[in-house]
Formats: structure tokens, C-alpha cells, sequence
């Protein structure tokens, strides 16, 4: 029971709206969470927290038993932590493959005069890089469109590409944002099954989603988010009975009990 | 025949680059001379706004500012403190690069119109404190006199020596900017033009390397400027307006973005027509509006995309098998 990532009494206030107030949960590795909740209720902005986008208005993010609230986005990706987003970004002028690649580069230790003056130290490296970025765009399926730009891929694939790019910067927890949202179910099974290869190989993730036979269908644990609260964790089976989650879903908010 | 084919295919590029450089090596008039030199200092003013703008997407529209702080510089070291012109050269780039990491970092806060309109005030500013600094500049009046670069005793003075010198600058500032922006370096630069955001949330340093890009960028002017103003050896304020920071601007757009074989060919472009369009006088100004917004509105990606050298060529293997490997079958 190694929690990889603890959150303590987080918070975050938009002017005087508390997307979510007073949080506290533990992430396990290898494990994947489920992150689930009505429209609203604050998951995006718990990731965008964790992930550095938006700074808490108060609370603690441990990682590995650092607290990296204010740190910057970047730095925090470089500790281990990767995210895609709800609203894709990519960069959609590039190809697949630059896409991907540009996330590795990150990982090599150079400096940036280092392919000017040495060239073939930087190529090599450069090399290694390739390779990888080919070998990652294989395993999420889109290998065949490694020379596309991103603009011009299916929104399926786009999800997939920006999995790909998280990968590329080897997260020790992942950060999904609905991954599934918007597709159709070949779409939508394609990523389920990437998603389970790579929790087979041992990955961390958190994942907001709101399609239910994929939560159900891929997470360990759940932690249910209403109102900017928790107000249900557990494993999947005891989620689904629970009478708090099902009012929260059918919209009978703050009927009883302490919120 | 087939091979012959494929030479050229593969090697187009330096073929009508030698092309270009025989001209006024085979004319031998000096006039002619003068002319490839002014392209070769727009050859490395536009890398300079390529840098910039095309990959990491910081409009400036101020670049004169970084190539008039070079010329100044680089002059007063060389006329006041004597210090060897090609060393002044340097120094007068170096001293744009402080200036590019002094703007950088308020740039960080701007982007778009916001930052094009700071940087377009920032060489205005520039231009006035070289009019009102009268002890150091001169003033309106200009400082004439200029010495020439001098490489060991080797007085360079005739439009071939000139020609050769800027050749010579221009192939090292290509070289290092073509290593740079085609490693995984001009690949990160295009990814903060891309999406900062995105960027970021894979680790990349976006302030570090906007600075970056700023800093190299203000160093490319300030050689410019400095070689100009030994090449000349007149500068006054008039040569520092704004309408050639728009100049490069357009030279940068007809090349297109993130592709040095564009800004080369659009610098060149543009010189030789601003010479073969003298006749037109004030109405060439009008000449490349229309033509920017040709290009904006048809052929947005300029010369590159003629060339087939855009951003999408970024980051890819330089070994050809590799290379071929990788566009195999890929779809595009
Ligand atoms: N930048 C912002 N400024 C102001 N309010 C915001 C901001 N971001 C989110 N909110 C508000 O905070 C609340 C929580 O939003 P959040 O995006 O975290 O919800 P969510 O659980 O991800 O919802 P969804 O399932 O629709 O994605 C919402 O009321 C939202 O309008
Ligand atoms: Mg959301």
C-alpha cells in the first residue's frame, strides 16, 4: 500500500466558486484510480492541480513525498507526472512523429549548444530518441500515421497520439482527462484495451471518465467527486451500490447526511 | 540521365545556391558585388526574425532594434575604444544578445499583437536614444568614417572582400542555425508555437527557451548590423526605421516560416527586387505590402513550401536511410 501521490485538504476557490474544497485521497501505484463525478464537479480541476496547470488555493499535493504545489507545470512533468486534456492539445501543425518526439527530446540531458558544436554526440542521442518515439507510436496503434500531422488525424487517433506523447516522457502517474469522451465504440474500445496493456505493464494512472462500463471496466479504485467533494471511494463493485453516488448521478444533490 | 536526375533532385538547394554566389563572382562589377552583400546581411537579418517568429511564434516587429544596437555598438567599439573590427563585429552581437535577454524576459508575459507592438516600441525607443545620445552617436548627423574589417593586416576593402567575408558569416550562422533548429532544439521551439500549454505539461521549459530564442535571435541582428554598418561605414538613425524591421518582416513571410532555405531565398528575393524596383521609389513600399498579403492570403507558407523545407522536415534523421525508413508507407 504505497501511495504514490497523497492530496491533503485541497482546494480551489474561482472567485467564489468552490470548484473543489477540502479534497484529501491517495493515488496507489499500479494501480489505475477512477476519478469520477457529475458535470462540474471539479475533476478537471483537480487534475489541473495536480498537474501544475492551476495553482490550489490551499491543501497539499505529495508526490513521492514531495509537496509540489507551486511548482510549475514543466517541473512536475519532469518529476514523473504526465496528463492529457480534456480539450485536446496537441500540436497540430507537427506529424505524429514530431509530436511524440518533441516529448522526448525533454528526457535527454543536453544542452541546447550541444548539437551545434557537437553534432554527432547529438545525433546519436537523437537516434536513440527516434527509435523510441516509432516504438511508442506502435504500441497506441497509430504507428501507420506517424507522418501525418495532427490536424489531419481522426479524433480517435488524436486521443491516442496524445497518450502516445505522454508516454514519451516515461510518467511515473498518468493523468487521463476522458479519453474516451466524443468517440465511437471502436473508437472508445481501442483505447479501453490500450489502457489495459499498459496497466499491465505497470502504469499509474488517474483516470476522469465519465462512460461508466470503461470505469467499471478498467479501474481498481474509485474516488466519487460531487460539488467539489468526495462523497464516495471505493472499488468499483461497492461504487455502483452506493446510495450517495447514485443520488449524485440522478441529481438529488445535498439530501442528506453530512456533505 | 537517371542519375544526374537525382543529383539535382537531392541537391538543388546548393546547386542554385552556387548559382546565386557565381553571379556576382562572374560579373565582377563592383555594383554587382555590392548587392550580394547587402543580400548576405539580409540573409542573416531574416534567419534572425525566422528564429524568433517562425519557430517559437514571438512576432517582433522591432528586429531593426537589435541590428541598429549592433551597428552602433559595434562602430563605437572600433572608432573609440579601437578595438579590431571583426572582434568589434562579435562584440556588437554579443551586446544585441543582452538587449534580446533584457526584452525576452518581459516578452514572456506578451504574446501575438501585444509583443509585436512592445517590440515595435522597443526600436523606437532605440531609434530615438540614438538621436538624442549625440556623444556617443552623433545624432541626426550620423557617424562617418567607419573603419573596414581588417583580418590580419588584410585590409578588406573591394566589393569581392566584402562579399567573401559575409559569405563566410552567413555559411557558419547558417550552419549553427540549421544544426540547432533541426535537432530536437527547433523541435521544442516549434512545440511552444504550437501550444504553449502542451508544451509544458511535457516538460519543456517554455520561458528558457522563448529567452533563448530571443537572445540567438537579438546575436544574428546584431552581426547584421554591424557588418553593415563596416560595409557601408556611414550610419546614421535613418537607417534604423521601422519599415526595415517590416522589411525583414516581409522577406521572413516570403520565405516562410521555420525554414532557412526560405529566409535565404526570400531575403534575396526581396534585395534584388528593392534594387531592380529603385525606379519606383516611394511606391515600393506598396510593392511589398501587396505582396505580404499575397502571400498571407495564397501561399502562406512562402518559398518553404515551394522548396518543401517547412516546419514538418523539423527533427527528422538526417541519414537517409533512416530517413526513408521513416516516410516509408507512412501516410500523409
Ligand atoms: N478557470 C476557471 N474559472 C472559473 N471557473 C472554473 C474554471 N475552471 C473550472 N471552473 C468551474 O469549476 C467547476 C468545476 O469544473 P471542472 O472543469 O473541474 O469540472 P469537471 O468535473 O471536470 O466537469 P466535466 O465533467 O464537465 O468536465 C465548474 O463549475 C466550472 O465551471
Ligand atoms: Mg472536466
Amino acid at each position: 500500500m504505497t501511495h504514490i501521490l497523497k492530496i491533503n485538504n485541497l482546494s480551489k476557490h474561482f472567485g467564489g466558486l468552490k470548484a473543489v474544497s477540502g479534497i484529501s485521497f491517495g493515488i496507489e501505484e499500479c494501480k489505475i484510480s477512477g476519478l469520477i463525478g457529475p458535470n462540474g464537479s471539479g475533476k478537471t480541476t483537480t487534475l489541473n492541480m495536480i498537474s501544475g496547470l492551476l495553482t490550489p488555493t490551499a491543501g497539499e499535493i505529495y508526490f513521492k513525498d514531495t509537496n509540489i504545489v507551486g511548482k510549475k507545470m514543466a517541473e512536475i512533468n519532469r518529476m514523473g507526472i504526465a496528463r492529457t486534456f480534456q480539450q485536446i492539445r496537441l500540436f497540430p501543425e507537427l506529424t505524429c512523429f514530431q509530436n511524440v518526439l518533441a516529448a522526448r527530446h525533454t528526457r535527454e540531458g543536453e544542452a541546447w549548444w550541444h548539437p551545434i558544436v557537437m553534432p554527432k554526440k547529438s545525433e546519436a542521442e537523437a537516434k536513440k530518441s527516434r527509435q523510441k518515439s516509432l516504438e511508442i507510436l506502435d504500441f497506441v496503434g497509430i504507428y501507420e500515421h506517424r507522418n501525418t500531422q495532427a490536424k489531419n488525424l481522426s479524433y480517435g487517433n488524436q486521443r491516442k497520439l496524445e497518450i502516445a506523447r505522454a508516454l514519451a516522457t516515461e510518467p511515473k502517474l498518468l493523468l487521463l482527462d476522458e479519453p474516451v469522451a466524443g468517440m465511437n465504440p471502436t473508437e472508445s474500445e481501442g483505447i479501453v484495451s490500450l489502457l489495459k496493456k499498459l496497466r499491465a505493464d505497470g502504469l499509474t494512472a488517474i483516470l476522469v471518465e465519465h462512460t461508466m462500463n470503461v470505469v467499471m471496466n478498467i479501474c481498481d479504485d474509485i474516488v466519487v467527486l460531487d460539488m467539489g467533494q468526495i462523497i464516495a471511494e471505493g472499488k468499483p463493485a461497492e461504487i455502483l451500490a452506493n446510495q450517495r453516488v447514485i443520488d449524485a448521478y440522478l441529481g438529488k444533490r445535498g439530501g442528506k447526511g453530512d456533505a | 540521365m537517371d542519375k544526374t536526375k537525382k543529383f539535382i533532385k537531392e541537391y538543388y538547394l546548393q546547386i542554385f545556391g552556387l548559382l546565386l554566389i557565381s553571379i556576382p563572382v562572374l560579373k565582377g562589377n563592383s555594383y554587382y558585388y555590392q548587392v550580394a552583400t547587402m543580400c548576405g546581411i539580409y540573409c542573416l537579418f531574416t534567419i534572425s526574425v525566422n528564429l524568433v517568429t517562425g519557430f517559437t511564434g514571438q512576432l517582433t516587429l522591432g528586429q531593426v532594434a537589435f541590428y541598429a544596437i549592433g551597428a552602433y555598438s559595434s562602430t563605437i567599439l572600433a572608432m573609440k575604444f579601437s578595438v579590431p573590427v571583426l572582434l568589434a563585429m562579435v562584440l556588437g552581437g554579443l551586446i544585441a544578445a543582452v538587449f534580446g535577454l533584457l526584452i525576452g524576459f518581459p516578452a514572456l508575459r506578451l504574446s501575438g499583437v501585444y509583443l509585436g507592438i512592445a517590440t515595435l516600441g522597443f526600436a523606437e525607443i532605440v531609434r530615438q536614444v540614438s538621436l538624442i545620445w549625440v556623444n556617443l552617436t552623433r545624432g541626426p548627423l550620423g557617424i562617418p568614417g567607419i573603419p573596414r574589417p581588417n583580418i590580419f593586416g588584410l585590409v578588406i576593402d573591394t566589393g569581392f572582400g566584402y562579399f567573401a567575408l559575409i559569405l563566410a558569416i552567413l555559411s557558419i550562422v547558417y550552419i549553427a542555425v540549421d544544426r540547432l533548429t533541426k535537432s530536437k532544439i527547433g523541435l521544442v521551439f516549434l512545440t511552444i508555437r504550437e501550444d504553449e500549454t502542451a508544451a509544458e505539461s511535457i516538460g519543456i521549459n517554455i520561458a528558457f527557451y522563448k529567452i533563448l530564442a530571443f537572445v540567438l535571435s537579438a546575436f544574428i541582428a546584431g552581426i547584421a548590423g554591424a557588418f553593415m554598418a563596416h560595409f557601408i561605414t556611414y550610419i546614421s538613425p535613418s537607417n534604423f526605421i521601422s519599415a526595415e524591421s517590416f522589411l525583414v518582416l516581409s522577406m521572413y513571410v516570403l520565405g516562410g516560416p521555420a525554414s532557412l532555405p526560405g529566409s535565404i531565398g526570400g531575403a534575396i528575393v526581396l534585395t534584388v527586387a528593392s534594387e531592380a524596383l529603385r525606379f519606383l521609389q516611394g511606391y515600393r513600399q506598396i510593392f511589398y505590402g501587396v505582396l505580404l498579403i499575397a502571400i498571407i492570403l495564397f501561399k502562406p507558407e512562402g518559398i518553404s513550401g515551394i522548396l518543401k523545407t517547412n516546419k514538418i522536415t523539423v527533427g527528422l534523421p538526417k541519414n537517409k536511410e533512416e530517413l526513408n525508413l521513416l516516410l516509408k508507407e507512412g501516410k500523409n
